[in-house]
């Protein structure tokens, strides 16, 4: 039996619009009611004031401080080591793609883990860290080896996948005259490439400001030394539901800030001759 | 002079290739899709390494793989314009003529200078400081020429540079380059598929087939309609 052909075609267009926008509705009120939840639980006088609470403000330091030293790491090594990986051919270059890779479906709570187990005090490396009077673990150095750890894919995967897509003829016509590779590479490839870099970078530290897991796991959750943003929301959950609601409310503007401006800059990425 | 003898193995088939081309010459590079003729330019430009033969410019040795001597790209002199111009997009036309003389390390007032009589020659004069990636295909590919010239190269390669014209600016490129080779007095490499290009532009032609040469000689000497050829036009 055929249903549809039974069916006017002016009602088919409307069942078929209809249903449409209610899929689009349930998606996307299943993925923003949590969050618009969160602004409803407060005042903009009680998050104003929870703003001046001196372990939010610890806290807020220390997550711009380590995600901004995490991906200045990850760009300063990511970036050549992207380069050098796109443009040359070696055995075993997908094992090492893969590996690469490894963090962004690796459960955060397991790279904390991993980390400890090489770090920490007993560790592989740590112990002998350790004899030299170096400790790495529970520390915010520990901190920032976590977010490069997990962030630093988002970065790298950017990277090599800009600089495979770069048309060549563009460092070529350089080369031919007279620039050098560095030359080549810092005046053409770079700038060239610098939007699709940037949004890269964007999410690395949005990614490295999220980090839970492997940073309560290798680093702890001491104020004022590894307690990030979100680890004082998990404190907050237990014991201060306002501080907890704040940092919240922060780090959804902070991500949703950097949703916008990666979806400005992926615009302009790539550019063909 | 540009003395021309290599052989390399490519992946279907063996590119084995002599010619020269003199100081003041046109020689266009014809045959089908993938018969070598890029590949021929970028052995030529140091983009690859011939397996064996020589590359000679102006009795300078660039490549000759038996003696290890191979120079580096940048320090060929060889003035190269891509498929597609490859214009700067980010850079302004001025800062794309000027990249190679900056690269020289040549000072700022004399890359002006350079800089300034390129433009006029190519009537860009306008345009110098307009972005390279809001001009038209013509623009791109007088960019992309003078850009070549400014070095002062020993010679001019042009990698099917007018593919993507329209007819009068194809016939203002061809003008260009014809006027250039013959002021500069070196030799010219132009890779083409169209037989008319050859026709109108080109001293003397090199068919290749497969990496192999299947014809050379002058244009008026092809097979086919040669009425609008410069040799029977009697300015050879």
């Amino acid at each position: 039996m055929n249903l549809s052909g039974s069916i006017p075609e002016p009602y088919r267009n409307r069942i078929a619009y209809i249903g449409a926008g209610i899929l689009i509705l349930i998606v996307t009120l299943y993925l923003t009611l949590p969050i618009i939840a969160l602004f409803f639980r407060t005042t903009p006088d009680l998050f104003l004031e929870s703003l001046k609470n001196p372990q939010v403000i610890s806290a807020l330091w220390l997550s711009f401080f380590t995600s901004t030293i995490s991906l200045a790491v990850v760009i300063l090594v990511g970036t050549p080591f992207a380069y050098v990986h796109s443009r040359s051919a070696y055995p075993g270059k997908i094992i090492v793609d893969t590996l690469i890779d490894l963090p962004l479906v690796l459960p955060p709570a397991v790279a904390g883990f991993a980390l400890l187990v090489l770090y920490g005090r007993m560790g592989l490396l740590g112990r002998y860290f350790n004899m030299l009077g170096i400790s790495i673990a529970f520390t915010t150095l520990a901190v920032i080896m976590a977010q490069i750890f997990v962030a630093s894919p988002f970065y790298i995967r950017q990277a090599k996948s800009l600089f495979e897509q770069f048309d060549r003829n563009f460092e070529n016509t350089a080369r031919t005259l007279g620039a050098s590779k560095v030359r080549t590479f810092l005046t053409v490839t770079l700038p060239l490439t610098a939007g699709g870099l940037v949004s890269g970078a964007v999410m690395t530290f949005g990614r490295a400001l999220g980090e839970f897991g492997a940073t309560i796991m290798f680093a702890g959750n001491l104020p004022g030394v590894t307690q990030t943003m979100p680890l004082a929301v998990y404190v907050g959950m237990e014991s201060n539901f306002t501080m907890g609601l704040t940092i919240s409310i922060l780090l959804v503007i902070i991500s949703f800030a950097i949703m916008i401006s990666v979806r400005f800059l992926l615009k302009k990425e790539v550019w063909h001759a | 002079m540009l003395e021309v003898a290599i052989r390399k193995t490519l992946r279907d088939y063996m590119l084995d290739l002599s010619f020269t081309a003199r100081p003041g010459e046109i020689l266009t590079l014809m045959g089908s899709n993938g018969s070598g003729k890029s590949t021929t330019l970028n052995i030529i430009a140091g983009l690859l390494s011939p397996d064996t033969g020589h590359i000679r410019l102006n009795n300078r040795t660039l490549s000759e793989p038996v003696h290890g001597t191979f120079v580096p790209i940048e320090h060929r002199r060889i003035g190269y314009v891509f498929q597609n111009a490859a214009v700067f997009p980010h850079l302004s036309v001025s800062e794309n003529i000027a990249y190679g003389l900056r690269a020289r390390g040549l000072p700022g007032k004399e890359i002006a200078g350079h800089v300034a009589r390129l433009a006029a020659m190519m009537h860009l004069d306008d345009l110098v400081s307009v972005r390279a990636s809001g001009l038209s295909g013509g623009q791109k590919q007088r960019v992309a020429l003078a850009r070549a010239i400014a070095i002062r190269p020993d010679l001019l390669m042009m990698d099917e540079p007018y593919s993507s014209l329209d007819p009068e600016s194809t016939e203002a490129v061809k003008s260009l380059t014809r006027h250039i080779v013959s002021e500069m007095k070196i030799p010219c490499i132009i890779v083409t598929h169209r037989v008319s290009d050859s026709y109108k532009i080109g001293d003397r032609v090199l068919v290749i087939s497969s990496g192999k040469k299947e014809w050379e000689g002058r244009p008026c000497d092809m097979p086919g309609d040669c009425s609008v050829c410069r040799c029977s036009s009697g300015n050879p």
